[in-house]
């Protein structure tokens, strides 16, 4: 008895002929949260060009089976996906790709580059090596990521409750 | 945000009898497979032997003329040639009972309990009390059904004998195993044994501690219970164990009726003439002893009270085997992992 | 619905109590994972909920109410002992016959797509399969009841890493395809962080923490500050570990998320579930249940 695995693991019937088009992995040491990690190889790969308009992500069952983790956090991932624009939930038949990340221009990113070296050069000057560097840059960008709020999952105030996709008091990314 | 959990059809029902019985018939084929192979083999020697048993015996009842010399042994050259393995095998039949209801019964919750499995099994949707009155009730019929058939063939078998006045009904060794006594000694060593698994919890010391209560059990009977199953008759003077029945006791009283010592009777025996103690009649002791006014009594069980034994000693072992049943559910319902 | 829910419960095995007044109220629609030291009281939970074993003290119930043990909870429940016990001289068919005949609900075809995608041969002994595939088998045929609840007791601590991997792919495969809720334990937190969404911290039979993962870690903080300002912090936040390291103290403090700012002089920064487990195992006294379920005289976050 063979089982064909697309078609017996995949749910829908819009899946029927169509493969997902992007495989994810975890690395379980980068200390980024999973659903985070889900998110930014879908825009990694959405920037190099694999992935494109209209592409089928996989199905939740598909990214639990090869990754083993929790569902919700596949469906956390997808849902900020779609916050940022980047997919759409086609109901019955899964989610697909809609749009590009918004990149900055490529005058703001020669800015940015710019000022970023001018950075490297006063930290360099005040004495601090490359380890240093990298130390005090993830630093600051945790301290961004809290203050912006960057984890939009349910956060609900004060105790059990059930919960909802609230965006969290803190501000929308 | 959660997955919830799915709306689950509540079937009203509870799991078939049949399907749990199908559980047992496969979990127990082995024990089932075994009884039936040594009953089944047993059966097949009896059975051959049994007809060449009957054939000999013919020639004996038609010898003619009966109670001729030439006829009397005719009988005794029949005897001689098959009364020897009639002895074996109702001496090897006697443990038959307790290695089929141990190897059937001890087991049966022993080796759950000792592997673990009876995790899996009192999780699943039947419920333990259907679980373990399934195990325990076709099997406890089957083996005593089976038991009580193998009885019904081994008492075919002995009929010539007990023609011949060889045996007495109730002689301890052929008793058990005949009438309701096969079975209900059966069905007995099945209880001990499943009971004997849920208390020990471990197989091999659950049947070894059975065979021991069993074995016990069957002592007790054989030499004080049965013999008083009804009020003796007592008798004094010749053997009554000559009639064929069942000699439970025996004692000597001296001049004036004051019970004496059997080692006092002996003593006075070894100062009887040469001719008396070297004489071949057998009653000739007992003659010159009742000279002296020394009278042998006897108490005994007639052999014609065969069945009403029967019916009591596989009345109290059935009585013991739904206790020691209804214990062993009992047990299982409340026992905690 | 509550899928577990306990008051005051307690199992005492001869002089010693196993589990202690354990208060739980477990939402359905999760996978929760329960954590704890060996001999803990883990099983003893389990056991309780599945109804193997009766409370010596308080009560549980199971799926909104029901009674473990009773036909009702058996139905929806379905149980998989440490070690996966099975009957070893069985097929592998036989196995799938005969829990289908203990059972009311029974899905015989899912069963063998399953077992036949993990390439497990129908007609082998139980016996002669492999660890993983026996866990596997096991995860069939409890799956195959089409359960409200799967709970596995240390389902991973036999397993070698691939079938670690495997089996809990099955599982959370089942979460996304069924909803079924399920609870599994573990000594190694390790092997749970990545598909728990609710945790429950069992330490010398009494419950440490439970709650939502997201929760529990949008509330917890660590602090990394000089050591001698340590004792200050201490005063006005509710902190539940300190560890100092020469001139450097770590705090874990229990707060209400990122707007809070930490103390001047004081680095903030996210905790890992792994983290926070062992700080509060560190720290006994120390817990972090959920508001309406904290027993009178016990506060939440107890500071070191």
């Amino acid at each position: 008895m063979t089982i064909d695995k697309q078609i017996g693991s995949a749910g829908g019937p819009g899946e029927r002929g169509q493969d997902a088009a992007i495989a994810f992995r975890l690395d379980h040491a980068s200390g980024v949260p999973t659903y985070l990690q889900l998110v930014q190889q879908v825009e990694h790969a959405l920037r190099l060009g694999y992935l494109g308009q209209g592409d089928r992500l996989p199905t939740v069952k598909e990214v639990v089976s090869s990754l083993a983790i929790n569902p919700n956090t596949v469906l956390k991932a997808y849902r900020e996906l779609e916050h940022r624009g980047l997919a759409a939930g086609r109901p019955g038949q899964g989610t697909f790709v809609r749009g590009a990340p918004a990149t900055a221009g490529l005058a703001e990113l020669t800015t940015l580059r710019k000022s970023l070296l001018a950075w490297l050069r006063s930290a360099d000057a005040a004495g601090l090596d490359e380890a240093g560097m990298v130390a005090l840059f993830t630093s600051a960008l945790r301290d961004f990521h809290d203050r912006r709020g960057e984890a939009p999952g349910p956060v609900p105030r004060g105790g059990a409750g059930p919960g909802t996709a609230a965006e969290g008091a803190e501000g929308v990314a | 945000m959660t997955a919830l959990a799915p709306a689950v059809a509540q079937p009203r029902r509870p799991v078939p009898w049949r399907r749990l019985a199908w559980v047992t018939w496969r979990q127990h084929r082995a024990a089932l497979a075994g009884t039936a192979a040594l009953l089944g083999g047993l059966a097949g020697y009896l059975l051959v032997e049994g007809l060449i048993v009957r054939h000999a015996y013919a020639g004996v009842t038609s010898c003619r003329p009966a109670r001729s010399a030439g006829c009397q042994a005719v009988a005794g050259m029949f005897n001689d040639d098959y009364y020897g393995t009639a002895q074996t095998l109702s001496g090897i039949l006697q443990v038959v009972p307790v290695l089929i209801g141990v190897f059937a019964g001890a087991p049966l919750l022993a080796r759950e309990l000792e592997s673990g499995t009876f995790r899996f099994a009192w999780t699943q949707g039947c419920g333990r009390l259907r679980w373990v009155i399934a195990k325990l009730l076709p099997l406890a019929v089957t083996v005593a059904a089976a038991a009580g058939a193998f009885s019904l063939l081994f008492s075919w078998y002995y009929q010539p004998f007990f023609a011949e006045h060889a045996d007495g009904a109730l002689a301890p060794q052929l008793f058990g195993l005949r009438g309701v006594a096969f079975a209900a000694w059966t069905l007995a060593a099945f209880a001990i044994g499943a009971f004997a698994g849920v208390v020990i919890k471990r197989t091999v010391a659950a049947m070894a501690a059975s065979m021991a209560v069993w074995a016990g059990l069957d002592l007790v009977t054989v030499l004080f219970a049965r013999g008083h199953y009804q009020a003796p008759l007592v008798v004094s003077g010749a053997n009554p164990g000559y009639g064929n029945n069942w000699v439970v006791g025996q004692w000597f009283t001296g001049p004036g009726g004051v019970p004496v010592d059997q080692t006092a009777v002996r003593n006075l025996v070894q100062h009887a003439p040469p001719s008396v103690q070297d004489s071949a009649n057998p009653n000739a002791v007992l003659a010159w002893l009742a000279q002296r006014h020394y009278t042998q009594w006897w108490t005994y069980q007639p052999h014609g009270r065969f069945w009403p034994f029967q019916l009591i000693e596989g009345g109290w072992l059935l009585a013991l085997s739904v206790l020691l049943l209804a214990a062993t559910v009992w047990l299982v319902r409340r026992r905690a992992a | 619905m509550n899928v577990i829910e306990a008051a005051g419960l307690g199992k005492r095995y001869r002089r010693s109590w196993a589990l202690r007044d354990a208060s739980l109220a477990v939402p359905a629609g999760h996978v929760v994972a329960l954590v704890g030291p060996n001999g803990a009281g883990k099983t003893t939970l389990l056991h309780l909920a599945v109804g193997l074993t009766a409370p010596t003290a308080g009560r549980v119930t199971v799926l909104g109410g029901v009674v473990p043990g009773t036909p009702a909870a058996l139905d929806q429940i379905a149980f998989v002992a440490q070690d996966a016990p099975l009957y070893r001289n069985l097929s592998v068919a036989d196995m799938l016959h005969l829990t289908r005949n203990l059972n009311r609900r029974w899905d015989q075809r899912r069963a063998e797509a399953r077992l036949a995608e993990l390439a497990i041969p129908l007609r082998r002994k139980v016996g002669r399969l492999s660890g993983g595939q026996q866990a596997q088998l096991a995860l069939t045929l409890a799956l195959a009841r089409r359960p409200a609840l799967l709970v596995l007791d240390e389902p991973l601590s036999s397993l070698d890493p691939l079938a670690r991997h495997d089996f809990m792919a099955s599982v959370m495969a089942a979460v996304a395809e069924d909803g079924v809720s399920v609870v599994l334990s573990s000594h190694v937190l390790a092997d749970l962080e990545r598909v728990a969404d609710y945790l429950i911290l069992l330490s010398a039979g009494q419950v440490q923490v439970a709650g939502e993962v997201d929760d529990l870690l949008a509330g917890h903080r660590m602090l990394a500050g000089p050591a001698e300002a340590a004792g200050d912090v201490a005063e006005r936040l509710a902190v539940v570990h300190v560890h100092r390291a020469g001139a450097l103290a770590h705090l874990l403090v229990r707060s209400n998320g990122a707007a809070e700012p930490a103390p001047s002089g004081w680095e903030s920064s996210p905790v890992g579930l792994e983290e926070l487990v062992l700080a509060y195992l560190r720290e006994p006294g120390a817990a972090a249940l959920p508001g309406p379920l904290v027993p009178a005289g016990r506060c939440a976050g107890v500071t070191s």
